[in-house]
């Protein structure tokens, strides 16, 4: 795996591998210091055992966040953002070569600056978020946000010109993920196709224990922005003239990037990250992750009643979906274990020689994280729970792998743990018969004869 | 590698050339006219309890592959399957040793099986198996993830075999339900070249206080049978959805093959197709309608073992209480908005989670089943004969009309009851037997129902609904 950091453009490199091991070693002992907490299993308990870590450890490096070009983050209500609809490009590697495909977004810069996704929105909940949208572009651009009713964005159906900005505010009332548009100009349509959207996540404050959630009842230790973009160079090289019936994207982006310069999505063993996925794009996307399961917690920033696992859940243009991914840390998943992410109808463009491409990416395996060193503070996005709010994670989120503290205190050699079913003698002996269960004796027929 | 001709489809619509007016035995007859010595076609015999006749034996409904060790070993080659319209499509599927088959085998293993599946690579180029859905998969002990090469590029999502290498899969059936398995190496190309197939995971809880033959498909929480999950096993029936671009295969037929003309490019990758892709054949099982109705193992399809027809009874809560089962799995590249014609039915399951958590359900009665790439859903059905409609109790309103006025259609009895039968106008060779209904279920891309354009074929297969004991006429059984 010496070369993974050079298919994963970034994190790969960041930990140092004894670094790792150490950390390794420590999260054992803090996982066996707090097995008596935590099967106590109540919640409160769950910061006696978190402030027993503060010791002299070394705190753990936070993981990075979520590779996207342009994030505005706001601590605290009020906030203010200043977005400008305006022009620039992605760059798409297509085997030697790199595609310049034009787009437009939402930038927090003027000039042309726009890249895909255009600019995250982090907010609080419950925050007054004030937009200033000034528009760089030759044409009226409003702003859009689907989720609200028209009544509760305020300067609704304005739109910017090129000399006068337009004002809208919003109160970020419900949590979630949720998108923001172009919109009620008669270019809306085509500027969304060109890019001119974004996420907005509207994020509970964290309990005074530490626990992240994204709704009630969802928590999760790290997440992730999982955001589809299209682009199509020939409608992009003529956005308001193009046929836009023959509309028909090219290249598939993940944050920005098609595949092979996606970056890779780290789960650390042991916790429970939570995807969130936001289509911006006009075409169905199919989010399939191979080798664990999904839990779907939210379609439309709408928890899910009941939260259900998934391999491959679709995610309509314009949709919003969170699912959380769970590693467990019980030996089963090895550090720098792979899980292949990937729109499942395979629209991959032949982009590496290998035939990958497009809207695919991974997920690896990290070290278990280990407690910090200072308390955190409420907003820290990046910090990482502590064994037992894991625990607590798994048990409450609905159909997740169950994971256990006690599992983390085994050694995370994946390889060791090999069943020998591969070198056993055992003759298939497979059969052709009718679907009788084996269980179900009932009505069961002999085999029948092999296909002729 | 059997070359299959067009054998099959034509000898479904061969019949249609027969002609005549007796009705009776038609589908019988109908076939032997296409000079096969066929003694059942898509209904069984063997009688069972309170139904009256069979339902679901060898030739309909689900044909799983199983093994008592859940060991299995399969070979990935390359091989020609027959479409209605006489073409000859090259494929490249997972097999039994020795036995081109598509698509790949249905596996059927039992919840908690350590499963075993032996790859041999026969075909010219590396591939693989991914297994969306389970956890934990090891390849040769070794977890099974996607291979980074030396020079640091992603070559497979799964661990892949060299051309003749075999690699071993192992895992746990952990959880119950209706899984796809396909190839992670090249998947654009491969996966549309026909390497897919199905897994099976079977519960180990069964039903309590069912009647003979129930089976459940799912578990609760706390492992126990979901009642809302228990079916006839002898009506369950999977549909693996696909599509073809005949172009492709046709290219990568003539570089394997070495059949291509003097420059014409060599296929074997998805980065060496240059045309845009285009698909013309949709599939149920590896099928295209009306093969999708022909009963499993046909012999003229021998490369095609799973029909896609679903034979159904209609619900009596005394004599016929159980549900059929069906197992979508979706291996297209968009989704398919299934629709089945008559009842509607009961989604259950998706990607082999049961839809209900606690005392929360998620199930939902539709009618359009969007079955989408890497996905399955399962779903109960019951066919219920809502207007109870007969001759004698409930007249039609108005003279039924002079057949010579009506367009008829060969699955046509020539009657509306159930149960019923009139002749048919001349030179339309029924294909009814003894009144039986049969429902369309399709998907409704319409599009797609259709065999390179033309209409009815693609995606599209029937469901047989036999007439109960009390509705048939004894000049005219069901059982043959």
């Amino acid at each position: 795996m010496n070369h993974t950091s050079n298919l994963l453009s970034g994190a790969g490199g960041r930990r140092a591998e004894p670094t790792q091991r150490r950390h390794m070693m420590d999260r054992r002992k803090l996982a066996a210091l707090a097995i008596g907490v935590v099967t106590a299993g109540s919640l409160a308990t769950v910061g006696v055992a978190s402030a027993a870590r503060h010791d002299a450890r070394p705190a753990l490096v936070p993981l990075p966040p979520a590779p996207l070009p342009s994030v505005y983050t706001c601590a605290a209500s009020p906030c203010a953002v200043t977005l400008h609809a305006t022009t620039g490009s992605v760059g798409v590697k297509k085997g030697a070569a790199t595609v310049t495909v034009p787009v437009w977004s939402f930038s927090l810069t003027g000039g042309a600056t726009a890249t895909l996704p255009g600019t995250v929105l982090d907010v609080p909940q419950g925050a007054t978020v004030t937009v200033t949208l000034i528009d760089d572009l030759a044409q009226d651009v409003g702003l859009s946000i689907p989720s609200l009713p028209a009544g509760d964005l305020t300067g609704f159906g304005k739109a910017a010109t090129a000399s006068t900005p337009a004002t809208y505010a919003f109160t970020a009332a419900a949590p979630g993920t949720f998108t923001y548009e172009a919109g009620n100009t008669t270019s809306a349509p085509r500027q969304v196709a060109m890019g001119l959207s974004g996420v907005i996540v509207v994020r509970p404050a964290v309990s005074t224990t530490g626990v992240k959630t994204a709704y009630a009842n969802v928590p999760f230790d790290n997440d992730a922005l999982v955001v589809l973009n299209d682009v199509d160079p020939a409608f992009a090289a003529a956005p308001l003239t193009y046929d836009f019936d023959t509309y028909q994207p090219a290249f598939h982006l993940i944050n920005g990037k098609a595949f092979p310069e996606t970056t890779a999505i780290d789960v650390p063993l042991g916790t429970t990250s939570l995807l969130r996925y936001a289509n911006l794009s006009v075409k169905d996307k199919t989010m399939g992750l191979v080798g664990r399961r999904q839990t779907v917690v939210a379609r439309n920033a709408e928890a899910s009643t009941i939260a259900l696992a998934a391999v491959s859940p679709l995610i309509g243009p314009g949709e919003t979906l969170d699912a959380t991914v769970s590693l467990p840390n019980d030996g089963t998943v090895a550090v720098g274990q792979l899980f292949a992410l990937y729109e499942q109808g395979r629209g991959f463009n032949a982009q590496t020689p290998a035939g990958f491409g497009g809207a695919l990416t991974l997920l690896r395996a990290a070290a278990a994280p280990i407690a910090p060193v200072a308390p955190l503070a409420p907003a820290a996005r990046t910090a990482l729970p502590d064994a037992a709010t894991t625990t607590t994670t798994a048990a409450s989120t609905k159909g997740a792998t169950t994971t256990t503290t006690t599992a983390a205190a085994t050694a995370t050699t994946v390889g060791a743990t090999t069943t020998t079913a591969g070198a056993t003698t055992t003759t298939a002996g497979a059969t052709t018969t009718r679907a009788a269960a084996a269980t179900t004796t009932v009505g069961a027929k002999p085999p029948a004869a092999p296909a002729p | 590698m059997t070359n299959a001709t067009n054998t099959g489809g034509t000898t479904m619509r061969h019949a249609s050339g027969a002609g005549g007016r007796a009705r009776r035995h038609r589908m019988k007859a109908a076939l032997l006219v296409g000079a096969l010595t066929l003694t059942t076609t898509v209904t069984a015999v063997v009688p069972l309890p309170g139904v009256g006749h069979a339902l679901g034996d060898e030739s309909e409904g689900i044909l799983c592959t199983s093994s008592s060790a859940a060991t299995f070993d399969v070979e990935a080659t390359g091989g020609w399957i027959s479409v209605p319209d006489g073409n000859a499509i090259y494929m490249w599927s997972y097999g039994l040793p020795g036995a081109f088959q598509f698509p790949g085998p249905v596996l059927c293993v039992n919840q908690g099986d350590a499963v075993t599946i032996r790859l041999t690579n026969r075909l010219v180029v590396p591939t693989s198996i991914e297994l969306p859905g389970f956890e934990n998969v090891k390849a040769n002990g070794l977890p099974s993830q996607p291979e980074i090469s030396p020079g640091g590029d992603l070559v497979s999502l799964a661990t892949s075999a060299a051309p003749g290498a075999t690699v071993t899969y192992t895992f746990t059936a952990d959880r119950p339900g209706t899984y796809g398995y396909r190839s992670g190496t090249d998947p654009q190309l491969q996966v549309q070249m026909g390497l897919f197939g199905s897994i099976v995971v079977r519960p180990t809880a069964t039903p309590t206080g069912a009647p003979a033959g129930a089976a459940c498909a799912y578990v609760t929480d706390v492992g126990a049978c979901d009642p809302s999950t228990v079916y006839d096993s002898h009506l369950e029936n999977i549909l693996m959805l696909s599509e073809v671009d005949p172009e492709l295969h046709n290219q990568v037929d003539g570089t394997v093959n070495n059949t291509r003309p003097v420059g014409a490019p060599s296929v074997l990758t998805w980065g060496d197709y240059k045309l845009p892709y285009a698909p013309h054949y949709y599939m149920i099982n590896g099928r295209s309608f009306p093969d999708t109705v022909a009963p499993n193992n046909a012999p003229w399809l021998p490369a095609q073992p799973y029909g896609g027809l679903a034979h159904v009874a209609p619900y009596d809560q005394a004599t016929n209480p159980l549900d059929a089962l069906i197992r979508y799995v979706g291996f297209g590249v968009t989704s398919y908005p299934f629709h089945p014609h008559s009842n509607h039915e009961n989604v259950i399951a998706t990607d082999a989670q049961l839809m209900k958590s606690g005392a929360g359900s998620g199930e939902e009665e539709k009618f359009a089943i969007m079955v989408n790439p890497g996905s399955t859903v399962d779903a109960t059905f019951r066919w219920t004969n809502v207007e109870q409609y007969s001759d004698a109790a409930n007249p039609l309103p108005a003279p039924y009309s002079n057949s010579l006025n009506l367009t008829e259609g060969d699955f046509w009895s020539g009657s509306p009851y159930l149960g019923s039968s009139a002749p048919l106008n001349a030179g339309i060779n029924g294909k009814t037997q003894c009144g039986e209904y049969y429902h369309v279920t399709h998907s409704h891309d319409l599009s797609q129902a259709t065999n390179y354009g033309a209409s009815f074929g693609g995606m599209l297969t029937l469901i047989r609904v036999e007439p109960p004991a009390n509705l048939q006429d004894p000049a005219h059984p069901c059982n043959f």
